[in-house]
């Protein structure tokens, strides 16, 4: 089931569109049933070490996020019953309001996680430039996930130049905050020029805007039934917010 | 005590084979080393280790009575300023004094300025203070970083293969460096395979193969 | 035979306003040889390098150029204006940066540059085949390429360039990051590339060029200050010290 990137693509849509247009129930069940595939269906297992071992925290913390908007939005959105909650006023329709957002928010972020991690990048530029991108996106696509993928080890071999000087990159949040330039800067700027000299080297490697190009472990693009019966989903998901009040 | 022990220092990243199975040595004050082996030996992990951003798997290291162990690398910074290999790492500030400035302040030196103007004559980069860095040539950005670390004012002083991509006018300048700094007595640890270019200020020698210390020589401190 | 090399009078600036890089400057490097241009940082080695492979008027869209510059039997007024690939091949100092980052193996790293030639896959497969061995990296080919030594990095780089058979190679300080063992091999692949390719490579140590080179071009500041064969370099190295390091050598 579901081995082809463009079946990844259309289940991937669907969850955008329980998302965007289904209840937040929905939603909620919708994270729970992605967590579940993860774990057992093998063609959406992470493929790299990285992504499998910085999952946990990332949606963890996305968790986190989606409970302090709902406490943000339950004390400032003044709507319906109040209860005291440990020395706080919640508001019933800030919550509820919170709930859905955060809900939403989340499945967003978790389907992106597991379709992102389940994929190659050749196998997904394949497939873009299938879907009939012009090569110059899916060049451009290509190169900014090459050098999104380098950012944390470059960012801990900067943490650790800039540690060795004395930077207060451990201690107290507020020192902390004024050495964050100190790590930023050297990222963006030998991201910058590294960006340029790579856009040399493919010229000089004879690339041109428009050469048509190849990937290999392209593997299996094609859209199956269940990949279709997704789309289908989709589209249901959204007829029937749109239909029902 | 001014001086570096290690004591039974094992090494091993997570999931990979030990790199230091067993290192005892000491570094006295006032000592120029080369530390030298082949690549994979370990050389660039025990300047990490020495400044605390590693931590021993087994064994200690000690740097003027501080164990790397319980120490942060921000105060274990204040006595060994180390430099990586790649400048493009720590670069950051608008012009090369700030970037040069930016270490000493960050220890709370009251002579921070004094000591990035000296550090500024004495690689010759003086003239391209207020210049940005990167619009000097890749090897005047390598001095530069050596630069940095000497304006720390650190009695300890490590390097990462530091005459690597260095021209001839810019290791001329480098050796007139270390030659003017000869007199502040400092301890320098280089990580090189340039052995013939720093043989002439160098004091001892330390070997790595196998995870140990393979040769030791010097070991007393710098003669007059 | 390679073609010859010969740049006349020439003028260059990235900017209108900034220093010229070069100015009236001459070089000739005969046809077939395998050329080094010495000379410490800043002395222009690299721009030379980006003039003749064209990326220096293709990417820099501000340089002013004036002169005149003869690859072969083609002369290029007054620099040639566009990336000469695949009759003229770069290869840059960083490896890191001309492996393109998007390929899984070391095989199809190096197929690419045939790809954006329009080779076949039957052509491109054959010649892959061929320059994996010929660079003895046949072990290697399925391995990530940025998972990869220095030097096995290295040599992959040039395999990307020598694979579409230019017939002038240009390498940008090939050697200064590499291991005695790895400098060594790429000396070895050097030597094997046959006269019908001019060889130019920069560096500001002699050692590996007097390993590799039979003919050699030191610039200082921007202007020729020795060209000559092997020989009458190293008769006139010694005085050459402020320039290069010649401890050892001389």
């Amino acid at each position: 089931m579901a081995h082809s990137i463009n079946d990844k693509l259309s289940i991937l849509i669907f969850f955008l569109s329980i998302a965007l247009a289904g209840p937040a129930e929905a939603a909620l069940i919708s994270v729970i049933v992605l967590l579940i595939t993860r774990a057992l269906a093998p063609p959406f297992r992470p493929l790299a070490q990285a992504s499998r071992r910085r999952f946990l925290p990332v949606f963890l913390s996305l968790v986190l996020l989606a409970c302090l908007m709902t406490i943000v939005n339950g004390l400032l959105l003044q709507e319906g019953e109040v209860f005291t909650v440990a020395g706080l006023s919640l508001y019933e329709g800030g919550i509820r309001f919170g709930v859905k957002t955060g809900a939403r928010l989340l499945l967003i972020a978790t389907s992106l996680l597991v379709f992102f991690g389940s994929v190659t990048i050749p196998h997904l530029a394949s497939s873009l430039q299938h879907a009939g991108l012009p090569t110059q996106i899916v060049m451009t696509v290509l190169l900014t996930v090459y050098f999104l993928e380098t950012i944390p080890e470059r960012i801990t071999r900067i943490f650790s130049a800039q540690e060795a000087r004395g930077a207060p990159v451990r201690s107290r949040v507020d020192r902390r905050v004024r050495s964050f330039l100190s790590i930023l800067a050297p990222l963006i700027l030998s991201g910058i020029v590294e960006s340029i000299e790579r856009g040399t080297a493919l010229t000089l490697r004879g690339y041109r805007a428009g050469t048509r190009l190849e990937f290999e472990g392209g593997g299996e693009s094609r859209l199956s039934g269940v990949g279709k019966l997704f789309i289908v989903l989709s589209f249901f998901v959204f007829i029937l917010a749109w239909v029902l009040p | 005590m001014m001086s570096i022990v290690f004591e039974d220092l094992h090494f091993a990243y997570p999931g990979s084979d030990p790199i230091f199975r067993g290192v005892n040595c000491e570094i006295h004050p006032g000592e120029f080393l080369l530390l030298t082996g082949s690549n994979g030996s370990g050389k660039s992990t025990f300047l990490r280790l020495l400044n605390g951003l590693l931590k021993p798997s087994r064994g200690n290291i000690t740097v003027e009575g501080m164990n790397t162990r319980e120490t942060a690398t921000a105060r274990l910074a204040a006595v060994i300023a180390v430099t990586f290999q790649h400048p493009s790492d720590q670069i950051f500030a608008s012009t090369v004094r700030g970037e040069v400035r930016y270490g000493p302040k960050n220890l709370g030196r009251s002579n921070a300025d004094t000591l990035a103007a000296q550090a500024l004559d004495l690689f010759g980069l003086a003239q391209y203070a207020d210049m940005h860095p990167y619009d000097l040539p890749a090897s005047h950005r390598r001095l530069l970083t050596i630069a940095s670390a000497v304006a720390m004012g650190t009695p300890f002083l490590a390097f990462d293969e530091p005459s690597v991509h260095l021209s001839q006018p810019e290791r001329l300048l480098f050796l007139r460096a270390l030659e003017a700094l000869r007199p502040e007595k400092r301890t320098y640890l280089i990580v090189t395979h340039d052995v013939r270019f720093f043989r002439p200020l160098c004091t001892g020698e330390i070997v790595f193969q196998d995870g140990r210390v393979h040769r030791r020589s010097g070991g007393n401190a710098r003669p007059a | 035979m390679g073609p010859s090399v010969v740049a006349t009078d020439l003028t260059f600036r990235y900017f209108a306003a900034s220093r010229p890089v070069f100015s009236a400057f001459r070089v000739n490097i005969p046809g077939g040889s395998r050329c080094a241009i010495l000379g410490p940082a800043g002395a222009g080695k690299t721009t030379l390098l980006e003039i003749l492979s064209g990326a220096a008027a293709s990417h820099y869209k501000t340089a002013i150029a004036d002169g005149r510059v003869t690859i072969g039997d083609k002369t290029h007024i007054p620099i040639p204006h566009e990336v000469l690939f695949p009759r003229v091949g770069l290869v840059l100092q960083d490896p890191s940066v001309q492996i393109s980052g998007i390929r899984h193996t070391v095989r199809s790293e190096i197929e690419f540059t045939l790809e954006n030639l329009g080779m076949g896959k039957d052509v491109r497969a054959a010649k892959v085949a061929r320059i994996l061995e010929r660079f003895s990296l046949t072990h290697l080919a399925d391995r990530h390429p940025y998972r990869l030594s220095g030097g096995e990095m290295q040599r992959v780089a040039l395999a990307s360039i020598v694979v579409a058979e230019p017939d002038l190679l240009l390498l940008d300080e090939p050697a200064n990051a590499l291991d005695e063992r790895s400098r060594n091999e790429l000396a070895g692949i050097l030597r094997s590339i046959s006269p019908a390719t001019t060889i130019v490579f920069t560096d500001y140590t002699p050692e590996f060029a007097l390993e590799t080179a039979d003919r050699f071009v030191l610039l200082d500041n921007s202007t020729t200050r020795f060209e000559g064969t092997r020989d009458e370099f190293l008769t006139a190295l010694s005085t050459f010290s402020a320039l290069l390091p010649t401890e050892g050598i001389v």
